[in-house]
């Protein structure tokens, strides 16, 4: 996480918030991010009209948002056996690993991957690694919207999966009250536009410059 | 065999072929041969058997080569089978791609194609009980070829009443199956396929008779629509028709297109939480995979190769190659799944370079039917004693060709012998002209059993008078005698160029039929004037070309009309000689001296005129209905002086392009060469006569060079001129009518304006201009 990833955010006009996973940052300012505005949590990638929070602190529906993204990153690799490998460090990454079963690592290519940062690069290097037959899940939010690949090496000759993951922003589950995991509550750092963080954030609350309201 | 004993033997084969004639490509195509006939004599002893079986198969020995080669295996092993193939599948998008050598198709080479067959068990090794002779079976692994020994595990018994040619059809089903079973699909949802080639229609059936709800065929063509009805699936959509696939919303989507950019239409055709199948060998990089649609569908793209079939199978325990082809001939004996139009056209093995060259066009459904090859060829049984059969004759234009097939010769010889069978009527004839071709052409019509030599003339008596004493006929005193003379029927014209059309036309006036020795005259006005006389007597008037009627020119047109070469594609015509300076003032012979030869306006031109007509009447023979659109050429010296070499370029009605050239000063006898091209041959007329096709016509083996019959025993002039009797008794066309001879003409007329005008010029154009 750079200062520069933060400050290079876009933050949409009349966005008082922005709620970002650290995965999801990228130096060139393009990175992905969920965001408030009139009291709705809408996402960078999305241009429809949101979920209102109806009076959820914005910052729990986001972190719901990324636990239920988790979630379903683990359920897609429920049928697999052997390793399972995470890529990433952000909030949904920590989530997914704490969600799978503790197992010993296997010397061999992992016969799934969870990939979480969105990444173009990583997705590619991720197919590579796994075993024939593998799964990849893409459970990262991207502004990568299309990706430039030869599907024959892997994904066609040695019959890797390629699961999609995501969470749709008129979701429900997006405004279950109950408590969200201790990592997540946790690892919430706050910053301003201009950039900061501590070690051990995985994921961030960044208040827009020159925005006074408070969710 | 150790390998030093291994090498020496090579090295000893290679040099006996090279003693034989045999270079290059043939010398490893025979080397080849041999090794493989050794290696499989070798495992017959071994497994205790005196004989091999020999056969054919497929072969891609270089890019864009496909070929059919001698090949050998072994007597069955313990456990193994030898199939006596009757029929094999061709996957046309694969085996398109693996011969365009697009993208993640580019095999090794040399290559053998293949897919899977149906065929016989000729015989069986030991242990095998459950196959015996004469059971028809399926291979679902198999290249091209007309005979395997393959472990008997590999074959699979066809259920009673399926037909051949769609049994073969069970490794592209497998591959179709193996994509639903990678999908996972469940009975009741929908399928989509993207493409209706042979798998994706297989995908589409297979789906359909397995329990999937709606089935759905995206594709491009109204051919793939009428795939589609055919196998009765509930809708199709064309493939750009974007707004229908957005309401697809299938739960298995299978793209079987192999093209990288129909990804984004089968993501757009899954519903959300569905499942797209990626059955098609994406042939190079997909540029817009779209990640978020896949995302936000939550999606999943399954990788389906038939290669991960055996990891997938391992782990359930079972052979799922087997299995699939066993599920798919109980459905098609079953009548549940139907294949024959996904089966294709039968495509005879020897036409296999002509096969891959259209497949390379356009991919289309087809099987190689090996029940097209003699019996002998598809499955021999050979002694390991024996010499083997040697293969790579043929492959050289000019080192051991194969001979004219029987059949050729058979043909050719039809229209050979006794070829005054049909002879009739009795043609007195008059010859005008008794130099050279004055001496031969008597000479010709003496030899024609319906022709007779009445009386010549020639303003030299001394020639005239030693025609007459030859061919004992009468000398004429005068053109005007000759014409008057008492019963002629025709006369031929053997004069300098300028005097064919004085000669022609007071003939015609007379009465008289004509034939005229090339050209029709020194100008297309003249020859025009010819023809309008002709007309207005009602007379019959030819130019003798008669080199139409040589056994090689006739198996020429024969092949063309059948198809041999395809569509012409152009020629090229280098006629060489070296014509000595005598020539130009007394001829060859030195019988008469005159000078007319040398002078533009008595000629009309030089090797252009002299030499070259014969050509331009081949070509518009040979390939019949094919004219020259238009020409441009250059002569030299050029002036006034006549062309000692020209060369025509020359552009024919169809849009092919060829040369037509001339050198009468090519020192060192350097021999003529005249190949006319095609698209699937090439027909080589001169210095000798070859065809090489693509196809198998008229018992020719594909995609070899055959010599064609040889130069005639029979005099084609004396042929010629009985052929125009019996057509004058018969009130009928001349073998060459006047337009042929117009035709020829204005080529000649157009090329020497061009070479004058340096512009392109039209010979239609010329003569619709010279009729009055």
């Amino acid at each position: 996480m750079t200062t520069a990833a933060i400050q290079n955010l876009a933050a949409p006009p009349g966005a008082t918030e922005l709620y970002v996973d650290v995965d999801w940052l990228r130096e060139a300012g393009d990175g992905a991010f969920l965001y408030v505005r009139d009291g709705a949590l809408r996402a960078s990638w999305d241009e429809g009209a949101g979920i209102p929070t109806d009076g959820l602190p914005a910052g729990d529906a986001a972190g719901r948002f990324l636990d239920l993204t988790a979630e379903r990153a683990v359920a897609a690799v429920s049928h697999v056996s052997g390793t399972v490998e995470v890529v990433g460090e952000g909030a949904v990454a920590q989530l997914v690993r704490s969600r799978l079963p503790q197992t010993e690592p296997d010397a061999g290519p992992p016969a799934a991957v969870i990939e979480c940062t969105g990444d173009a690069h990583a997705i590619e290097t991720a197919l590579r690694r796994l075993d024939d037959l593998g799964t990849l899940v893409v459970a990262g939010a991207s502004t990568v919207e299309s990706l430039r690949i030869d599907l024959y090496p892997d994904v066609h000759v040695r019959a890797l999966h390629l699961v999609g993951v995501a969470v749709d922003l008129g979701d429900e589950a997006l405004l279950d009250r109950t408590l969200l995991p201790d990592l997540l509550l946790t690892s919430l750092c706050e910053v301003g536009g201009e950039g900061g963080g501590r070690e051990g954030c995985t994921w961030l609350r960044i208040r827009p410059a020159g925005s006074r309201r408070q969710s | 065999m150790i390998p030093q004993v291994k090498n020496a033997v090579r090295r000893a084969i290679s040099a006996g072929l090279e003693r034989s004639g045999y270079t290059g490509e043939m010398n490893e195509e025979a080397g080849a041969a041999v090794a493989a006939a050794l290696g499989a004599r070798r495992h017959s002893v071994a497994v205790g058997s005196s004989v091999a079986f020999a056969g054919h198969q497929l072969v891609w020995p270089s890019v864009g080569r496909a070929r059919l080669v001698p090949i050998e295996v072994p007597a069955p092993a313990r456990d193994e089978v030898t199939i006596e193939v009757l029929a094999s599948c061709v996957s046309p998008g694969t085996e398109r791609a693996q011969y365009l050598r697009l993208p993640n198709a580019r095999p090794t080479l040399p290559f053998s194609p293949g897919y899977s067959a149906a065929g016989r068990v000729a015989a069986v090794g030991r242990g095998v009980s459950e196959l015996t002779p004469g059971d028809l079976v399926v291979v679902p692994r198999l290249h091209h070829a007309s005979v395997a020994t393959i472990p008997a595990a590999g074959a699979i018994a066809v259920p009673p009443g399926v037909p051949v040619t769609e049994a073969a059809f069970v490794y592209l089903a497998v591959i179709a199956g193996y994509g639903l079973v990678c999908s996972e699909l469940e009975a009741g949802e929908g399928v989509c396929v993207i493409g209706a080639g042979p798998i994706g229609a297989a995908a589409q059936r297979l789906a359909a008779a397995r329990g999937a709800g709606t089935t759905t065929v995206v594709a491009r063509s109204t051919a793939s629509e009428a795939v589609a009805h055919a196998g009765h699936a509930d809708r199709f959509v064309f493939a750009d028709a974007a707004d229908e696939i957005a309401e697809i919303g299938a739960s298995v989507v299978v793209d079987a297109t192999g093209a990288p950019d129909a990804l984004a239409t089968a993501i757009a055709a899954v519903r959300t939480g569905g499942r797209v199948v990626l059955l098609g060998s994406p042939r190079g990089v997909t540029e817009s995979l779209p990640l978020g649609t896949i995302r936000r569908k939550r999606a999943e793209l399954v990788g389906a190769h038939i290669s991960s079939s055996v990891r997938r199978g391992r782990l359930d325990g079972i052979d799922l190659v087997r299995e699939q082809s066993k599920s798919f001939l109980r459905e098609l004996a079953d009548g549940r799944v139907v294949v024959a139009d996904l089966a294709g056209d039968p495509v005879d093995p020897m036409d296999c370079d002509h096969f891959y060259r259209s497949l390379a066009e356009q991919a289309r459904p087809a099987h190689f039917a090996w029940s097209e090859l003699s019996d002998s060829d598809r499955l021999r049984r050979v002694r390991v004693w024996r010499a083997p059969r040697v293969g790579g004759r043929g492959l050289s234009s000019e080192h051991n060709q194969l001979p004219p097939s029987a059949e050729l010769r058979r043909r050719v010889d039809a229209e050979l012998t006794d070829p005054f069978r049909h002879a009739s009527g009795r043609l007195r004839i008059g010859l005008l002209g008794c130099g050279d071709i004055g001496l031969a052409n008597a000479a010709a019509v003496t030899r024609a059993p319906n022709t007779e030599l009445a009386v010549c003339f020639d303003p030299n008596e001394a020639l005239a008078e030693d025609i007459a004493r030859t061919f004992g006929c009468d000398a004429a005193s005068s053109s005007d005698e000759l014409l008057a003379h008492p019963g002629l029927d025709a006369v031929l014209i053997a004069a300098p160029h300028h005097l064919h059309a004085p000669l022609a036309i007071a003939a015609a006036e007379a009465g008289l039929h004509v034939l005229i020795e090339k050209p029709l005259a020194n100008d297309l006005a003249s020859a025009i004037s010819i023809a309008e006389a002709a007309k207005r007597a009602g007379v019959e008037c030819t130019v003798c070309f008669p080199f139409r009627l040589e056994p090689g020119v006739l198996a020429a047109r024969l092949l063309y009309e059948e198809g041999a070469i395809g569509e012409f594609a152009g020629c090229t015509v280098f006629y060489r000689a070296d014509k000595p300076a005598a020539y130009w003032l007394s001829g060859y012979s030195n019988r008469a001296s005159s000078d007319w030869r040398r002078d533009r306006a008595s000629a009309g031109g030089g090797v252009l005129a002299m030499n070259l007509p014969h050509y331009v009447d081949l070509i518009r023979y040979v390939a019949g209905g094919v004219e020259v659109d238009a020409v441009t050429a250059m002569e030299a010296p050029g002036g006034d002086e006549i062309d000692d070499a020209m060369t025509v370029a020359v552009r024919f009605s169809n849009g092919s392009v060829g040369t037509i050239a001339g050198d009468a000063r090519s020192r060192g006898r350097v021999p003529t060469e005249f190949m006319i091209g095609g698209t699937a041959g090439t027909i080589v007329l001169e210095p000798r006569g070859y065809v090489f096709s693509g196809r198998s016509v008229a018992g020719l083996a594909g995609a070899r060079w055959h010599a064609l019959p040889e130069t005639p025993t029979q005099d084609v002039r004396a042929v010629f001129v009985s052929r125009f009797a019996t057509a004058v008794d018969h009130g009928e066309r001349p073998e060459v009518g006047i337009d042929d001879a117009l035709a020829v003409q204005a080529f000649l007329e157009a090329a020497y304006e061009s070479s004058k005008r340096g512009v392109s010029v039209r010979p239609a154009d010329l003569l619709a201009a010279g009729w009055s």
